[in-house]
């Protein structure tokens, strides 16, 4: 008896081992636009890149623009003209047979596109009660904080695609368990119900 | 083996949703009260086996126990992997609800052909034959599930040949693994309780 109890114990250690250090079997996709380049990383969860998985980029027709491979590290650079920048909309990787994820590209990217419509507008105005400063001055410097904006919260935006593509925890797994053994009892309890009437 | 949301085109998911509805009603049918116990530990085993991911091989792969489900429970594996792979969807993001049916048949399916290839000759045979059995009880069901898998995949990826192969290769290890385990599963469960191996009153 006591054999068959420090087997099953093992055997749940085990597993348990195992789960604490899964990797989610799910692929996840995240990509940013700067510019004319639309960059970007695809993974299978936490830690474990995406490599030499195909990358497609798409307008909201759902034409295709540009596409590219992601390498070692899962990342992956797709340079499109200027033109089609302003309609890319969708990035596509293809992680292998029957696996496939997605990122819109929307908030923050958006934002920067019609900042730049909006903005010149903003700067014609300014510029008329500020003698001797150009446009260009003002379009560079607008440039110049939109890159140092983005580069200072890529680390977040990076945490945070590594939050969301992080393998399920504890409260899930256990979760999942629970509700196989309510699901089983619920069974049980009806069969019951039925037997006695 | 999980097929993600938006690859399938509507009537590969709606046959899927079909053909897996009706394999559950099989298996419901055939679940006897007494075996709802032993379907729900196993029901959990699976939904918790996908999390032992293998970092062997090319792609990735996670452990399935698709070959001792089919042993264990017969066609009482459809509702039990239809309600993991329900909770897996909703809780893990693996696959989807769409591709339930789908993913339902890709990994119930060959289970059930395993149970009926296998688990009589393994009840009745010697001991040593039974761990060959078992253990190609395990190979088999991860190889048909590729195949199923690259099946469901035909309509979108084209070479049939070739995501197979992209597949089964990529499985190698999960199939290697799941032998052993179904070895020793099984002998385990014949030295200290026969009686789970009835194939679930299938």
């Amino acid at each position: 008896m006591a054999y068959k109890y420090t087997l099953t114990l093992c055997c749940v250690f085990l597993i348990l081992i195992f789960v604490s250090h899964t990797m989610a079997h799910r692929v996840s996709v995240y990509a940013i636009k700067k510019g004319n380049v639309i960059e970007g990383e695809g993974s299978f969860g936490k830690g474990r890149p995406c490599k030499d998985c195909d990358i497609v980029v798409l307008d909201s027709n759902g034409q295709e623009l540009n596409r590219a491979k992601t390498d070692d590290m899962g990342l992956f650079k797709v340079t499109l003209s200027p033109e089609k920048a302003k309609f890319a909309t969708k990035v596509i990787m293809d992680g292998g047979p029957g696996h496939r994820a997605e990122w819109v590209l929307e908030g923050a990217d958006e934002v920067y596109l019609h900042a730049k419509d909006e903005g010149s507008t903003k700067a014609d105005s300014y510029q008329k009660q500020q003698v001797g400063v150009g446009i260009e001055d003002i379009e560079i410097l607008r440039t110049i904080i939109r890159e140092e904006v983005q580069r200072a919260i890529e680390p977040i935006r990076r945490e945070l695609l590594h939050y969301k593509s992080e393998g399920p925890g504890f409260k899930e797994i256990f979760g999942g368990i629970g509700y196989i053994v309510g699901i089983a009892g619920l069974w049980l309890y009806f069969r019951a119900c039925k037997r006695r009437d | 083996m999980h097929i993600s949301e938006g690859i399938l085109s509507g009537p590969v998911l709606a046959g899927g949703w079909a053909i897996a509805l009706a394999g559950v009603g099989v298996g419901v049918r055939r679940l006897k009260d007494s075996e709802v116990p032993k379907a729900a530990v196993i029901s959990a085993a699976f939904f918790v086996a996908s999390l032992i991911h293998l970092p062997i091989g090319p792609s990735s792969t996670h452990m399935l126990l698709i070959g001792l489900n089919g042993l264990l429970l017969g066609w009482v594996c459809f509702p039990v992997m239809f309600v993991a792979l329900l909770l897996q969807a909703i809780l893990f993001q693996f696959g989807g609800i769409v591709v339930l049916g789908v993913n339902t048949i890709i990994m119930a399916l060959p289970a059930v052909i395993v149970y009926l290839l296998f688990a009589r000759a393994i009840s009745q045979c010697g001991k040593k034959l039974a761990k060959v059995l078992s253990f190609l009880s395990g190979v088999t069901g991860v190889f048909l599930s590729a195949i199923l898998c690259s099946l469901a995949l035909l309509f979108t990826e084209k070479n049939f040949l070739k995501t197979a192969q992209l597949i089964v290769v990529a499985h190698i290890p999960v199939m290697i693994l799941e032998g052993i385990l179904t070895v020793f599963v099984i002998s385990f469960l014949t030295k200290v309780k026969p009686d789970f191996l009835n194939g679930g009153g299938a």
